[in-house]
């Protein structure tokens, strides 16, 4: 195999692991509450921003923005949820709903950031830039950095929904709510908390963007193309899917763009989406049978 | 320790319930019996605080629960089995039985009340790490009495638990809510299986069409002729 082609795959299963922490908010609320929440990709956007601010105006490591963007992002979410409770939204209103929100945060984003890029500087952002090699491969820090990031995520939410009171009592929502009330299930409080948890993970994906990338208000649109592959493809709300999914997507595209160009990249990631759609509309990474 | 007062309820403008009154002593077996459509399962229902009453009330131990919500009630020691088990499919045996050992008072006694169960159970212990929905219809009706033991009843409602099963497996069941109501445990089982729940019982109630028509000893309705009629086809 060639360098470019190497270099391709490993950079692909690397940004793969970002493209999860991206997924896993979606995938989460998706698959447990019945909710599609398109507001996570203006809290990714948020994230990154905030980070942008917090680096910027502080000038510290904006690694140090985690601090802020985790609690910040749990609150969002939770405010979220707690609205769709008090309206009682179905899927498909949670959607519309949701894309509403997405329009104002983006002008609100455009409001205080402007259209034009804006980038961390490179004297308090050390990452960027930053990379070592293994053989003739370059590994980028940053990316380095979002998939251990990842990876932390996706195990340590499948411990939660497996082994927690917290996680089973999610799981029993899923399957029968009203029974799982009966047992003393707060099935409102455990899906603030979830959503809280989720959303937390989309802003945090913002911080790993704002690391190595320039940020416009606009970055968002292309998101939408990657996002909703990943969730589909990793089965709603299994994270440890959304992370095999990321790592699919990523290695995938990266190898078409070097293979064929750029622009095949979205196209091969839709291929993959609609032959899982048609094989496995369970995901890949779901057991038969569970939903 | 059970007082249900003139209970009426249905759904929508559709009325399934009219004027039903039944009580269930301390320890006692108590037994609503009826045919399909009878109203027994809005009946339980109402107790757990599954469905909303028209008008009545439901008073156990002096409180009153006939407002409060299915796990406020669940709390109070009235668990209800219903229809259909209505297990958590995706979830192992462990996990349904932890689900009904979630609400703090139960959970603190979470480890003895397992140990328990699976001693009445011990397919369940067997089968801990199996989901639910791939259990037999036996075994999943023994985890979900096994799930409302777990929230540790004093009251325990059980909805039409016979319903699918073998005739051996019924009998293991019976026998095993007998072995609970002897532990100190009242029940009101809901059945269609009339004459194993008459045995059963020591009290029975016969429902149709959303009244109580007869009630009174359950040995005195097992002889009962116009019953044997209606019922077991003699
Ligand atoms: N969710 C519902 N919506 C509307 N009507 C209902 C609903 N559930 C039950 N009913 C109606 O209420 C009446 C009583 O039903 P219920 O399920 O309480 O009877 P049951 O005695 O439990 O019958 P079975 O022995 O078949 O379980 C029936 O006429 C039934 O059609
Ligand atoms: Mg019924």
């Amino acid at each position: 195999m060639s360098d470019v082609l190497n270099q391709a795959i490993v950079s692909g299963l690397l940004i793969g692991g970002l493209y999860a922490v991206m997924s896993v908010g979606i995938s989460l609320t998706w698959g447990a509450l019945r909710i599609i929440n398109l507001a996570h990709f203006s809290f990714i956007l948020l994230g990154a921003y905030a980070t942008y601010q917090i680096s910027t105006s502080l000038e510290i490591d904006p690694l140090f923005a985690l601090l802020v963007v985790i609690p910040a992002g749990f609150l969002a979410g939770a405010i979220m949820q707690i609205f769709f409770e008090l309206t009682k939204v179905d899927e498909f209103q949670s959607l519309i709903i949701s894309f509403g929100s997405v329009i104002i945060l983006q002008s609100i984003i455009r409001t205080i950031w402007t259209a034009d890029f804006r980038r961390i500087d490179r004297d308090i952002n050390p990452y960027e830039s930053m990379s070592f090699f293994v053989g003739d491969v370059a590994i980028q820090v940053p990316l380095l950095l979002a998939f251990g990031a990842a990876v932390g995520i996706a195990l340590g939410t499948s411990l939660l929904l497996s082994r927690s009171y917290f996680g089973k009592a999610v799981r029993a929502i899923v399957d029968d709510p009203q029974i799982a009330r009966a047992y003393g299930i707060d099935n409102r409080r455990v899906a603030v908390v979830l959503s809280g948890l989720a959303t937390a993970f989309s802003a945090t994906a913002g911080v790993f963007i704002a690391t190595f990338q320039s940020l416009s208000p606009s970055i968002s649109l292309g998101w939408f193309g990657i996002v909703f592959p990943v969730v589909i493809l990793g089965g709603l709300g299994n994270a440890v899917g959304a992370l095999g999914a990321g790592v699919i997507v990523g290695v995938a595209a990266g190898v078409a763009s070097v293979q064929w160009g750029p622009l095949s990249a979205s196209l091969v990631t839709f291929l993959i989406l609609i032959a899982a759609l048609l094989f496995r509309p369970q995901g890949l990474f779901t057991r038969q049978g569970s939903s | 320790m059970l007082e249900v007062e003139g209970i009426s309820g249905g759904y929508g403008s559709a009325q399934a319930l009219r004027d039903v009154s039944v009580d269930v002593g301390d320890g006692e077996i108590v037994t609503l019996v009826g045919p399909t459509g009878a109203g027994k399962s809005t009946f339980v229902n109402i107790i757990a605080g599954l469905h909303r009453a028209w008008s009545g009330s439901v008073t156990f131990d002096g409180q009153d629960l006939t407002a409060l919500r299915p796990a406020r009630v669940c709390q109070q020691g009235v668990v209800i089995v219903p229809e259909g088990r209505r297990l958590f499919a995706d979830l192992t045996v462990t996990d349904n039985l932890d689900i009904g050992a979630y609400h703090p008072a139960a959970r603190a006694h979470r480890d003895d009340t397992y140990e328990w169960v699976c001693s009445i159970f011990p397919i369940l212990a067997e089968r801990r790490n199996q989901r639910a929905g791939n259990l037999s219809g036996g075994e999943q009706q023994m985890v979900a009495i096994g799930r409302a033991l777990m929230a540790r009843p004093r009251l325990l409602l059980l909805d039409e638990p016979s319903l699918g099963l073998a005739p051996v497996i019924v009998e293991t069941i019976f026998e095993v809510i007998r072995n609970i109501n002897e532990t100190g445990t009242s029940i009101l089982i809901v059945e269609q299986n009339v004459v194993e729940a008459l045995e059963l019982a020591s009290r029975a109630y016969v429902l149709e069409d959303g009244r109580i028509v007869r009630h009174g000893d359950a040995s005195e309705l097992l002889e009962d002729e116009s019953l044997q009629k209606a019922y077991f086809g003699m």
